[in-house]
């Protein structure tokens, strides 16, 4: 009888009751891969089912495949974000460890280059394994959940300022890496 | 924009859709292997949740929804007010005049304020905003149709609650209550029933409109507004949950 969409509001809390029953082990195993204290794994999923709320239109469009992803990603944002907050920090971003990176992204690949033989889950492995933590969360950040830079900033825990140049950076590692497999696969 | 500028944006956006697409062939090669994962995890029997997770995430659902209906209600009541010229209706002036002599019931007509629009009456309590010390208000409902239990309740003290009572078919009946200074926006365009009523001797509205029922009244004397909703009960119950309430 209020005026805003009552019926929609029951169907997105039923659709978030129905994703915790669904992904609830998911959820909670991959919390437990960034903590073993269960306290801390019950707020990182409380945080996270807060997410995943603020969200949930998005989350309602998505297939099977992408939404298990999101929901993934949003538990491991989240246990990332919350050991940072906890005083627990972890070395995101090989730079941090690593100072030979090149401040100038290197734009020569161009977009049908980058993408062929992508669809294989070999290469998609590959590149999973070959990405740092950092450049995996800000490229997933960006792209898969399509975060604004403040978002990406407080979950990957830098600057704003600075979300541009990790993305640029995370942009050419990943390239780096699809173009060495092109390369190894013309020399077999 | 200077050409080189528009180049320059035009391959950003083409890089970023590139992106888009790779990051999507990850996202399904992910979710195919977490799937399987999750499968895993499901029909694995050494692996469980602990109670306690499981009851604090569901709580948070259950909060984390009152909390962003409540801010949808109070949204809306504010756009409503400032969208439409308001056509302020304390009864009528006949009625005032009739009634005007006996001061309790003045105060109340006067504090409890019908507002009605082309599509929706707002009730509004006219509050001093004043800081309450003890929550002398309502917070349960007094008699429940057969099956009904408190599901949820979000209590914000002397700002009100929100609560909700559940059958196991998952029919609700809304009971909710704000405080000082709020509005509610009814919906009464093309209501089978539009009536006032007194409830638990304040001044109030029940609309009737198909399925859906609700009753909006204030409690003048502590600036509360009352909101009772379902579109789960008959008429009949409908009147012996209002008639219950004390």
């Amino acid at each position: 009888m209020i005026k805003h969409n009552k019926a929609l509001d029951e169907n997105e809390k039923a659709f978030v009751e129905i994703l915790w029953d669904e992904y609830r082990a998911l959820m909670y195993s991959t919390a437990l891969k960034y903590s073993q204290d269960n306290h801390q794994i019950q707020d990182i999923i409380q945080n996270s089912l807060e997410k995943i709320i603020k969200k949930v239109s998005v989350l309602i469009s998505l297939d099977r495949c992408a939404l298990t992803s999101y929901i993934v990603l949003i538990v491991r944002s989240t246990s990332l974000n919350y050991l940072k907050r906890a005083g627990i920090e972890l070395r995101l971003f090989i730079e941090d460890c690593d100072s030979i990176m090149d401040n100038v992204p290197d734009q020569s690949t161009s977009a049908e280059n980058l993408l062929i033989g992508i669809e294989t889950s070999a290469s998609i492995q590959n590149l999973l394994t070959q990405l740092s933590l950092g450049d995996r969360l800000v490229l997933e950040g960006k792209y898969t959940m399509e975060l604004s830079d403040g978002e990406l900033a407080d979950i990957c825990g830098i600057s704003k300022n600075s979300v541009r140049m990790r993305l640029s950076r995370a942009k050419k590692r990943a390239r780096d890496i699809l173009e060495s497999e092109d390369f190894d696969h013309a020399c077999k | 924009m200077p050409v080189n500028k528009i180049e320059e944006k035009l391959k950003e956006n083409l890089e970023d859709a590139e992106f888009a697409l790779l990051m999507y062939y990850v996202a399904q090669a992910e979710g195919e292997r977490l799937m399987l994962e999750n499968a895993q995890l499901k029909h694995d029997d050494s692996f469980g949740i602990p109670l306690e997770v499981d009851r604090a995430a569901k709580s948070t659902i259950r909060k984390a929804f009152a909390i962003r209906d409540a801010k949808k209600t109070a949204k809306e009541i504010g756009s409503a007010l400032s969208k439409v010229a308001v056509v302020v209706l304390v009864f009528n002036v006949l009625f005032v005049t009739l009634f005007s002599t006996a001061s309790a019931f003045r105060a109340n007509v006067l504090n409890f304020v019908y507002e009605t629009f082309d599509y929706a009456t707002a009730i509004t309590i006219n509050g001093t905003d004043s800081d309450k010390e003890n929550t002398d208000r309502l917070s349960s409902l007094g008699w429940l149709p057969e099956g009904y239990e408190l599901a949820s309740m979000s209590d914000w003290g002397t700002d009100g609650f929100i609560s909700e009572y559940t059958n196991a078919d998952g029919l609700r009946i809304g009971f909710s209550c704000f405080a000082d200074s709020t509005s509610m926006n009814v919906d009464t365009e093309d209501a089978d029933i539009v009536m006032d009523v007194v409830i638990n001797g304040c001044d109030g509205i029940y609309v009737k409109k198909g399925l859906s029922q609700c009753a909006v009244w204030g409690e003048e004397s502590n600036n509360y507004i009352y909101f009772l909703d379902t579109d789960a009960v008959s008429e009949s119950d409908f009147q012996t949950i209002i008639d219950n309430v004390e």
